[in-house]
């Protein structure tokens, strides 16, 4: 999975320990996805919303004629709908062989980080911990990491 | 190794495509169409599969078909009589080489003695007095027989090539590769001398192999010696045909010339091979080698030749002179002037050139240069011959430059002027017969003498044998009477069914593309940018062109399922004791590969179904003053965007009494209802039917009709039926040309594109002009001439907000699975289009009541409504 690893023990052989990560807000959150995941940015131009289906999915964009779906990431972390405009931004990652849209408000920023730095969520809140992978700070702020895995898999379907 | 796989992948291929054609062959001639050219593709094929088998060791294949094939010979040549128990005999035989075969492809031996009773019948039928030591002979040959060969084809590049994708190199004649085997040994020997003795010992091989193999061979051997026949010079039209460089730039091949001229009349070609440069001097590209064709024919017109030379017009310079234009002194100077030149024999049917072939014994100094390079052209003709080309001198030869023998090099230098020595006179010529079996191998080099690749002037240069003065005249054998003019070879290629997709794949997004880039054309843009507009234009003519070339790549004929319909049919008729003809039409009528996959089981289940019911048994039909026999008529033809497959039977009809009656018993229809004849008619196939008071083991189990249906569903086609008592019944299959493409309406839902497949729409009625009726459930049924079909809102059902005012709104009635229908209700119908089907699940899920996506014309994804699945759907009582 292209998904970002947390090491245990952050002592990784070579230039393997630093990452790139591409930030991207919602509100006033900073969240990051690694780089190497991310296909393309594209921004918002509506979606053909799909029926029957999980609420936090926007519906479906032509990708160059493949059919992708798009994920409003708002939505997904329970803050309700993202009230989509021509500024909001589509990233459009790749999980495992699948190829998603994840819908933000603006991507801010290309980090490097060190895996070392990358703090464990806080036991707490189960949505939390389960939709990121860590957080790192960056000037100052705190930055999420998601786990795209556990964004668009099924398990956490929720009704 | 993994390239010997894929050889064998090819092979298995073809020996697939060879048992189908097989079994096509057999069947016609069961028929009694007992033509020489339907015993000759048999036999072609056996051979074909044989030569492979050899090739890849299958020895058990190579027995069986070995024997087989022997049989097929004799039959060939009348020895023995084509009787029914033959041709039963051969066509349980088809079936057990096709057990051998995929024993082979599965790495299975089947028991040593497997098929050794057919084995035994045909050395039986073959030779009734000595079967035993006609089996004897057939151990030895298997031994030599292939093991050279493939020495042969490894060494040589093109062959390799070929290999991967010609059948018919796989062919040898046994007695070639002895022949070879001996010559090749020979060659080692850097003496001329004893390489001509060796070459003359070659012969005796040659002979006495013959002899030993199958008399057939020795026998024609013998004919062919005796049967020079000089041909008067003076009758024939003289051609002289010398090729430019650009003729074997444009990937021509002299080859085929001959050919087309040899079926206006009976052609005698020589190659002037004089002008063929030392080898230092030799340029690959450059065309040294010119023909002269003796064309002899009441139907040869100077118009009619320069017609075959059409396509190579100011490529090559032609001199035509009609009969008598030149004195048979001066032919025979002419050709006595071609000193060192070929002579070939081609006849529509034997495209193989020959050679005349003589006491070997000067041979020595045939590997002349001026004969190598002949050779080395044969290689070009020959890789594909490779195998089989049924000329051990040339293939000879032709091994002999690749097998970087030293004495081959000194030889070349040493012969270089040969043709210009006095000995060549004493050169001998070498005939070789023209067997009548070659036909296969002549088959395999056309297509391959033209592959572009190679426009070596080598390659056109034919197999060539030095001449002696005199006119060696050759005359077609009569082992091979060429009846019908050999159709041109169809030239294909095997492409990956992955690749072809990938190109429709973007065809499809080409087309929407550039429907997108028109629908952008507004009348500003248009009076601004006129040569855009136009370039557009000509950009959606060419997408549209591109798109019908496409998909005519994919597209088959249905004959591929058809054949396999009159054995069943045979099968039926014998298992059930009736008397059954099976007529078949459009065999031709092509249709999309994926189709014709899933046109398999249907087809099968609709001929079962009408010769178990639908065709009665003799005595009923004597009774009902019928003909004994009955018919079922399976017919395939275009209709529109559609292909229309019948099977049609002049059976008793489908007893609409029992069938209701039936149906009513299983809560199919309501004990109450009156369903009209059609509707009765139509009831066969709902799940678990069958009218079958008896289940017998070809039909009856119920399973069946449903299948069909489904199957016919799953491809977006429809099934129909419509019975005459009495007369017999009519099953229609209505098809989509492809599946790449899907016909749909256009619909929009709370400002949302949906699709839905046209092929299940009934009919479309305005909502404000629609019966509805209330459940108690608050569900809506729609009244359609007394029927009552449940209604699925879109808006209510995908929780979408429409502000279309109810009356406004549309229905869209679908019938669903069979005769069960839905109404879908819509706000807007927006139109009728063509759509290329996306899958949802490539990068999400499945979703409920949706069957895929597509991509309209502006780029936007819209929806395919699962029509099926809306019926079954979980929600089914939202009120509107």
């Amino acid at each position: 999975m292209e998904a970002i690893e947390v090491s245990e023990n952050g002592h990784e052989p070579g230039g393997a320990n630093s990452i790139q990560l591409i930030a991207f807000s919602i509100g006033e959150q900073v969240y990051g996805v690694e780089i190497t995941t991310v296909r393309e940015i594209r921004a918002w131009n509506g979606a053909t919303p799909l029926p029957n289906t999980r609420e936090y999915v926007r519906g479906v964009i032509n990708l160059r004629g493949t059919i992708v779906p798009i994920f409003d990431l708002r939505a997904r972390f329970g803050d309700g709908k993202t009230e989509a405009t021509k500024n909001h931004v589509v990233v459009v990652l790749s999980v495992g062989d699948k190829w998603i849209g994840i819908l933000v408000d603006a991507v801010s920023d290309i980090l490097t980080i060190q895996r070392d730095d990358i703090h464990n969520v806080p036991e707490g809140d189960n949505m939390d911990a389960e939709l990121l992978n860590g957080i790192i700070t960056h000037d100052n702020r705190m930055v999420g990491l998601i786990d795209l895995d556990t964004v668009v898999g099924k398990e956490n379907v929720e009704s | 190794m993994s390239e010997l796989d894929e050889f064998k992948a090819t092979y298995f291929d073809e020996c697939s495509e060879l048992l189908i054609e097989l079994e096509e062959q057999f069947i016609a001639i069961e028929e009694g169409d007992q033509d020489t050219e339907r015993l000759n593709a048999v036999f072609r094929a056996i051979h074909s599969i044989k030569g492979g088998a050899g090739a890849f060791g299958f020895q058990g294949l190579v027995g069986f078909a070995h024997s087989f094939e022997t049989l097929l010979d004799y039959v060939r040549d009348g020895r023995v009589e084509l009787t029914e128990d033959v041709i039963t005999l051969c066509i349980r035989s088809v079936d057990l080489v096709a057990d051998f075969v995929t024993a082979a492809q599965e790495n299975r031996e089947l028991g040593a003695d497997y098929g050794a009773d057919e084995k035994r019948q045909f050395d039986l039928l073959c030779n009734p007095d000595a079967a035993e030591g006609e089996e004897e002979a057939d151990g030895e040959d298997f031994d030599i027989d292939f093991t050279p060969v493939a020495v042969n084809v490894g060494n040589d590049e093109g062959a390799d090539a070929a290999e991967a994708s010609e059948s018919d190199q796989f062919e040898e004649s046994p007695l070639e590769d002895d022949l070879n085997a001996a010559l090749m040994d020979n060659i080692e020997d850097s003496d001329e001398e004893a390489l001509a003795e060796e070459i003359a010992n070659a012969d005796v091989v040659f002979d006495v192999d013959g002899a030993i193999e199958q008399d057939m061979y020795a026998q024609e051997v013998d004919t062919e010696d005796s049967d020079v026949i000089e041909m008067p010079l003076s009758d024939c039209w003289v051609v002289v045909f010398r090729p430019l460089p650009a003729l074997y730039e444009r990937a021509n091949d002299p080859l085929l010339l001959f050919r087309e001229m040899s079926i206006i009349g009976e052609t005698v070609v020589r190659a002037d091979i004089r002008d063929i440069p030392p080898l230092q001097d030799f340029e690959p590209f450059q065309p040294y080698c010119s023909w002269t064709l003796f064309v002899q024919g009441d139907d040869v017109t100077e118009e009619r030749i320069r017609e075959v030379f059409e396509f190579v017009e100011g490529d090559c310079e032609i001199e035509i002179t009609p009969p008598g234009g030149i004195s048979e002194q001066q032919a025979a100077q002419l050709v006595g002037d071609i000193s060192a030149s070929a002579k070939v024999v081609v006849t529509p049917d034997e495209m193989t050139p020959v050679t005349e072939e003589p006491d070997v014994q000067a041979d020595g100094e045939e590997v002349s240069f001026a004969a190598l390079a002949g050779e080395l052209g044969v290689t070009g003709l020959g890789e594909d011959n490779a195998a089989d080309s049924a000329e051990p001198v040339v293939e000879t030869v032709a091994d002999e430059p690749i097998a970087k023998e030293p004495s081959a090099d000194q030889s070349v230098s040493d012969s270089a002027q040969a043709p210009s020595e006095p000995e060549e006179d004493k050169m001998p010529e070498l005939e070789v017969q023209s067997l009548s079996d070659m036909v296969e191998v002549e088959k395999a080099s056309a297509p391959a003498a033209s592959a572009p690749t190679a426009p070596m002037p080598v390659e056109s240069d034919t197999p060539s044998e030095p001449v002696a003065g005199s006119i060696p005249a050759a005359v077609t054998p009569k082992a091979a009477p060429s009846k019908s003019p050999e159709r041109a070879p169809v030239q294909s290629i095997r492409v990956d069914l992955d690749k072809v997709d990938r190109v429709v794949n973007m065809v499809g997004e080409l087309v929407i593309t550039q429907s997108m880039l028109t629908q952008q054309m507004d009348e500003t843009l248009r009076e601004k940018y006129q040569e855009l507009v136009r370039g557009i234009e000509v950009l959606a003519q060419t997408t549209r062109g591109l798109q019908d070339s496409v998909m005519a790549i994919r597209a088959q004929p249905v004959k591929s399922v058809f054949s396999r319909m009159p054995r069943l049919v045979r099968e039926l008729a014998s298992k059930t004791g009736k008397k059954i003809k099976l007529e078949m039409v459009g065999e031709q009528t092509e249709i999309d590969k994926t189709v014709i996959e899933q046109l398999s089981d249907p087809l099968t289940h609709m001929i079962r179904n009408s010769a178990d019911h639908g065709v009665e048994s003799i005595e009923k039909r004597q009774a009902a003053g019928k003909p004994e026999q009955g018919t079922i008529r399976l017919s395939a033809e275009q209709a529109g965007g559609n292909i229309l497959i019948i099977v049609e039977d002049d059976g008793a009809g489908i007893n609409r009494e029992r069938v209701l009656a039936i149906a009513k018993e299983r809560g199919v229809v309501a004990p109450d209802q009156t369903p009209s004849d059609e509707q009765i008619d139509n009831l066969i196939f709902a799940p678990g039917f069958s009218t079958a008071t008896e289940v017998s083991d070809i039909s009856g189990r119920g399973v069946g009709m449903d299948v069909v249906l489904s199957n016919i569903k799953k491809i977006g086609g429809s099934v129909h039926v419509r019975s005459q008592p009495g007369r017999g019944t009519r099953m229609t299959l209505r098809l989509p040309l492809t599946l790449a493409v899907l016909d749909v309406m256009l619909v929009s839902v709370a400002g949302c594109p949906y699709v839905v497949p046209l092929s299940s729409i009934v009919e479309t009625i305005q909502a404000g002009k629609a019966e509805f009726g209330r459940t108690p459930s608050g569900a809506r049924l729609l009244s359609v001439r007394g029927e009552y079909v449940q209604v699925a809102d879109l808006a209510t059902r995908f929780a979408m907000h429409t502000t279309a005012e109810e009356d406004d709104r549309f229905v869209v009635l679908c019938e669903a699975d069979g005769s069960s229908k839905i109404a879908l209700v819509v706000d807007e119908i927006i139109g009728q289009q063509q759509v290329v089907i996306k899958s949802l699940e490539e990068n999400y899920e499945r979703i409920d009541g949706i069957a895929g996506g597509t991509i309209l014309g502006d780029g936007q994804v819209a929806l395919i409504v699962d029509v099926q699945g809306l019926k079954s759907g979980p929600n089914h009582r939202n009120a509107a």
